[in-house]
């Protein structure tokens, strides 16, 4: 899901760096300090969460989790997320500084939307927390694939064909996302609704 | 007694999809080339994944298209050095879904002039670019974003504490 250096115009990467700083700094003024090392905690999983691997055709895709990040964190996902990517690429070398920014933006937007889209749900029953939380974080991925198909059409002018791919060859990460959020989401609404979003959770 | 089944099903799906996946560090997509008997050869991968059908175009010093293709079901590509190259050589490999890598093939080395020690620091990047993250930068990665938190905690208590004064 990472685009690397030296793929995307200067233009798309610099709108990309510009949202991912507005992103960013919405992100930091919404934190709860009080809840912090529930970001950090989530961000070291979206940092690891790259290093398990689905080959797949001629790529190779990967779990992503920006799906349980966002909707445990809202918009303090794009800080997460952003630090989680920008260690990436200094340690393993996944995107790149210069793409951190439309990485940072592909995967955190995503991120917030399946937050204002799902979190709601997240005071109902079991059975309701599982159905949201799967479709948050297979919602997620789905997103992702979109944007990541708009910022490589900006430059190569292929939208559609590029969409497809990419959709159809992370069709299985987003069931596998979707399910892996289900149980996380689920299991913390169980034995640990703190860290829902306040007033999300029945506690 | 029926959710007890869907649960089991689920988690089995999971662990089918996971053993499934063969576990890979290395997600950065990359060229490795070298020169050999009048030819250039390369290899792409996304670490132990050989890059297949991956698109090559090789560039001279001007930018001009020395060669063009797509890697075979080994992540292969090869060409024929161009006569008396005047330029180092630009192999650039694209994966699809914006992976990209590129690798330059120094002109000495074309020419059969690069020494042993050249070609032997080449392969010694190579095995960099293949070895995956270790355990120790997985580990600072975790460290430096709970250090993080841990700051951006300290300056927020700060200015808590100054607005309450």
């Amino acid at each position: 899901m990472h685009i690397s250096e030296g793929v995307l115009s200067g233009p798309v990467m610099m709108a990309g760096a510009a949202l991912a700083v507005a992103g960013t700094a919405v992100g930091l003024k919404k934190i709860d300090y009080d809840r912090i090392v529930h970001v950090a905690i989530l961000s070291s999983a979206f940092f690891v969460a790259s290093l398990i691997h689905v080959n797949l055709g001629p790529s190779s895709v990967h779990l992503i989790l920006n799906g349980v990040v966002g909707l445990l964190l809202g918009w303090a996902a794009f800080p997460a997320i952003l630090v989680a990517l920008l260690l990436q690429a200094v340690f393993f070398q996944y995107g790149g500084i210069t793409a951190l920014g439309v990485n940072s933006v592909i995967m955190a937007t995503p991120a917030v939307i399946c937050y204002y889209l799902f979190s709601p749900f997240l005071n109902k029953g079991r059975k309701t927390v599982f159905a949201a939380s799967f479709l948050a974080g297979a919602g997620s991925v789905f997103i992702s694939c979109l944007l990541l198909g708009f910022s490589l059409y900006l430059t190569e002018k292929s939208f559609l064909e590029v969409s497809l791919l990419v959709v159809t060859a992370n069709l299985p990460v987003m069931i596998i996302e979707g399910i892996v959020t289900g149980f996380c989401v689920t299991f913390f609404h169980k034995v640990y609704p703190e860290i829902l979003p306040r007033g999300r959770s029945n506690s | 007694m029926r959710q007890k089944n869907v649960k089991q099903w689920c988690f089995l799906a999971i662990l089918m999809v996971l053993g499934w996946s063969s576990p890979s560090f290395a997600h950065k997509v990359y060229v490795f080339a070298w020169a050999e008997d009048g030819f250039v050869h390369s290899e792409s991968s996304f670490g132990d994944k050989k890059v297949i059908k991956g698109k090559v175009e090789v560039t001279d010093g001007s930018g001009a298209v020395v060669s063009k293709g797509i890697t075979d079901e080994q992540g292969n590509y090869s060409f024929k050095i161009p006569e008396n190259p005047g330029s180092d050589l630009l192999i650039t490999m694209d994966a699809s879904m914006g992976h990209k890598a590129t690798w330059l093939v120094p002109l000495d080395e074309m020419q059969g002039a690069a020494s042993k020690t050249a070609h032997g620091d080449a392969m010694a990047q190579k095995a960099e670019l293949e070895k995956g993250p270790s355990a120790m930068r997985i580990a600072s990665g975790i460290g430096i974003i709970f250090a993080l938190a841990f700051g951006a905690g300290i300056v927020n208590n700060r200015r808590r504490k100054k607005h309450h004064d």
